[in-house]
């Protein structure tokens, strides 16, 4: 029993240091900041088609990024306009105008939603690996333990969407 | 009793966990923050999350945990087995010298129970299919290292009976740049690292090359500090190169990795009273791994994956692999392999998907050491001839499926079949039904597996050509929980069953391998994470009961052995990372005489950490291992009693990057 006093001694104090010393940020959450990416992107595209009375970023499937979106949505707003978070289990729920995030989804399911969604002018905007490339507008990479993205200029303009100079520069990669 | 025992011991470990992590801390603002930062500033944030890649872990057929490059600095760790030893489930015995070994789940062996990989291909010693442990490996170079416990047979085939472990090195395109290091420590203890990696978008073209030197005595084991097992004039010693070559261009990737270790053999005999000496020996053994990778998507549903590659594991022929009193005693062994797999991954609808392959392997193996004799002890021995070899292989064809019930239900089936020119036909199995729910994760898992037979089994003495694979046979459930957004906990429980196990018999003053007995396990496994800036903490607990085939329990295994970790970020460019590991009590093949006694006392070890990068380009660490400088002991199944491991060890590190 002696010879555990003095590492239960030095673990317990060890553990209590934090608590008297002032903390500081090293490393943020990436649903937070994926959330944020999103709202700002509302700030640098251009939909030819606008719902005057409110805008919409719809969720597909389960994802922590809602939470986030849903407290951005509490205090801010998307040109003056209202804005609403959904969770949707259905891509046929979404309304014209918008941003559709596709959480995680099957690849083989891919090509239906990307069509519908289209022609309903939204943004869509993912996190998996290589959907840039299959026609996602907007997708989600981690370079070097960093949240970048990539764009599909083609399929930006496709869903009637403007995008500005600023955004496609700061892109990891642009797909045209 | 052994409650009363177990649960002192621990006491101070469950307290000083939930003394932190019962600790509010205020409601993180990081969205406040972040919603002020214009766009461009985004992209330079940290990410820090444990389910950042993407990719559904929960949904994987068994329990898999990562150690990231970032928990590899933050800890210092030099070696495989000591980045290995913050997960629950594994066991080891260190005899300090040319191998160190690995007992994952419960199982002592020659590190010829788990498969490992690097970058995917298996680096498991070709002539015993074990794979050594030590600091032949480059952890400066590894993105992550996977851990998959379990039985994998049905994807991997032989030697993946008790789970995989996956390292993984870095790529071109999240590496870029120049790196140089250089480490000094304890025991003449050094590390010289260099690594660079281009990266061209457009062209989608990257190349990164990176070598490594490293050096050590390990600990100080002469005279009484290693039991008196040697002289106070004993030499110790591990010297290990590696490089390591990938390029990407497209759709076709090429990987090339050479290791060299060279280690005394010393530890591998008693030298105090026996006619072995304890300097000038040698273990020089060296492995190669490349490969060609094919990566072709027909369409979103449809992908391909081919793969050539070559191994080689060879000790080399200026092996001097022990020393008498009237000899040096040389040995040699090369091995190679050759093989091409072809891997399909469809998804016919939606729900449904199937991962396919055919795999064909050749090799060539040494039928056993060639060994030549020096006519002094003194006297190198002459480099021995090239032994006979002898042609093997192997045929293999996968199948394993998935299916998305509904939003919840997950099922899996598996199966592997192998054609082996030595042990014939293998079927092996699995299945499994994952259950996610909101923050919860259940996974009920059934799987088997093998180890082959290899020339280092069969060959052994008189020889077996009859020897059957060992085989398990494993049921596990396991499940994961999200407490909070900030806390997790792990949970498995799991029984394994190794049969067939080969086994060194003494026949009239020889040996020969037999197959001979079984194992039985169980085992549970708990582990909780605890992530809110700036603190990052974890604690595992592993409980194994391992009875073999007489009903007595198995030696080298502890029934408990504990982790606890706290790294705290005071602010953004210094860490300081504080570990305990408790090593449970576990029954020695033999007596120790020294200490009287058939058991290895359990003991309680601090490792601590702290690094600097506020310097512009440059990393500082240092890294204080055995912070208390406990005296403690592995077990042992050589002629040693036991094997001390070292004590306090302090090392230095710097890196600079651009």
């Amino acid at each position: 029993m002696k010879k555990l006093i003095v590492p239960f001694f030095i673990t317990i104090f060890i553990a209590s240091c934090p608590h008297l010393l002032p903390q500081a940020a090293n490393g943020v959450k990436y649903e937070n900041v994926m959330a944020v990416y999103i709202f700002n992107f509302t700030k640098f595209l251009e939909w030819k088609n606008d719902n005057p009375e409110c805008f919409y970023i719809w969720v597909l499937g389960k994802s922590k990024i809602t939470e986030p979106l849903i407290k951005i949505a509490e205090k801010e707003n998307v040109n003056g306009k209202k804005l609403i978070i959904e969770e949707i289990k259905d891509v046929d729920k979404v309304k014209k105008c918008g941003v559709l995030f596709i959480s995680n989804e099957d690849e083989s399911i891919l090509p239906s939603i990307l069509k519908k969604t289209m022609e309903k002018n939204i943004l869509t905007v993912s996190n998996t690996k290589g959907f840039a490339n299959k026609g996602v507008c907007i997708n989600f990479v981690l370079s070097d333990d960093k949240m970048r993205f990539e764009i599909n200029r083609k399929a930006v303009e496709e869903s009637g969407i403007i995008p500005s100079t600023r955004l496609l520069s700061l892109a990891l990669k642009v797909y045209e | 009793m052994f409650e009363r025992y177990f649960f002192r011991r621990l006491f101070f470990l469950i307290p000083a966990f939930f003394f932190l992590s019962m600790q509010v801390f205020a409601q993180d603002d990081e969205l406040e923050k972040l919603l002020r930062l214009k766009i461009e500033d985004l992209s330079n944030l940290k990410i820090v999350s444990v389910t950042k890649t993407f990719t559904k872990i929960n949904e994987a057929p068994a329990a898999v945990r990562v150690i990231t490059s970032e928990t590899i600095k933050e800890n210092g760790f030099f070696t495989l087995e000591e980045a290995l030893s913050v997960l629950p489930g594994f066991q080891f015995r260190n005899i300090q010298g040319f191998n160190s070994y690995i007992f994952q789940r419960g199982i002592p062996n020659q590190n010829n129970l788990s498969l490992l990989l690097v970058d995917g291909i298996q680096i498991n010693e070709l002539n015993s299919g074990g794979f050594y442990g030590g600091g032949q490996f480059n952890l400066d170079d590894v993105e992550r290292i996977e851990v998959v416990y379990g039985p994998a047979s049905a994807l991997y085939g032989t030697n993946a009976v008790s789970g995989i472990i996956n390292i993984i090195t870095k790529n071109p395109e999240n590496d870029a740049g120049f790196r140089l290091n250089g480490l000094y420590g304890s025991f003449n203890t050094y590390n010289g690292g260099i690594s660079y990696s281009y990266y061209n978008e457009k062209d989608e073209f990257g190349v990164r090359f990176s070598a490594n030197i490293k050096n050590s005595e390990k600990a100080d084991l002469s005279g009484s500090e290693g039991d008196y097992n040697w002289s106070s004039n004993m030499e110790n010693y591990e010297k290990d190169y590696s490089i390591n070559l990938k390029s990407r261009y497209h759709n076709l990737s090429f990987g090339l990795i050479f290791q060299n270790k060279q280690s005394s053999r010393t530890t591998n005999y008693k030298t105090t009273g026996t006619k072995y000496l304890d300097r000038n020996t040698l273990w020089n053994i060296s492995f190669i791994n490349s490969y060609l990778k094919y990566d072709y998507a027909f369409s979103p549903a449809i992908n391909l994956l081919s793969t050539l590659y070559y191994r080689n594991t060879t000790i080399n022929d200026n092996t001097v692999a022990y020393i008498i009193d009237t000899s040096q005693v040389g040995y040699y062994r090369p091995n190679n392999l050759i093989g091409l797999e072809n891997m399909l991954s469809y998804s016919p609808f939606l729900g449904l998907s199937l991962i396919g392959g055919i795999l064909f392997e050749y090799e060539s193996l040494a039928d056993d050491y060639s060994i030549t004799y020096s006519n002094a002890s003194w006297e190198k021995p002459p480099a021995p001839p090239k032994p006979p070899m002898e042609n093997n292989t192997l045929f293999s064809a996968y199948l394993q499926t998935q299916y998305k019930l509904n939003e919840s239900f997950n099922l899996y089936g598996g199966v592997r079949f192998d054609h082996s020119s030595v042990y014939d036909n293998v079927f092996t199995p699995r299945m499994g039904i994952v259950f996610n729910y909101d923050k919860l994760s259940i996974k009920l898992l059934y799987s088997e597996a093998f180890r082959a037979p290899k020339p280092w089994d069969y060959s052994f003495g008189l020889g077996n050509a009859g020897l059957k694979p060992e085989k398990m046979r494993s049921f596990e459930i396991s499940s994961q929980y999200s407490l909070s957004q900030n806390t997790s906990v792990n949970l498995s429980i799991y029984k394994n069953k190794l049969d067939n196990i080969i086994v060194q018999e003494s026949i009239n003053n020889n040996y020969r391998s037999v197959n001979k007995g079984n194992v039985e396990i169980f085992g549970v496994e708990i582990s909780l994470e605890y992530k809110e800036n700036p603190v990052k903490s974890f604690f595992n607990y592993t409980y194994n009961s391992s009875i073999d085939s007489s009903g007595t329990m198995t030696p080298e295994i502890a029934k408990h052995c504990a982790n606890l970790g706290i790294t705290y970020y005071p602010f953004n460019s210094l860490d300081m990372t504080i570990r305990c590991a408790y090593y449970g009590e576990r029954k020695n093949p033999k007596l120790i005489n020294s200490a009287n006694s058939y058991f290895v006392d359990d003991a309680v070890v601090i490792y601590s950490s702290v690094s600097y990068s506020g310097f512009k380009n440059y990393r500082i660490s240092i890294t204080v291992d055995n912070l208390l400088n406990q005296i403690y002991y592995h077990t042992s199944n050589r002629p040693p009693d036991r094997y001390r491991q070292p004590q306090r060890t302090i090392l230095f590190k710097i890196e600079y990057s651009i």
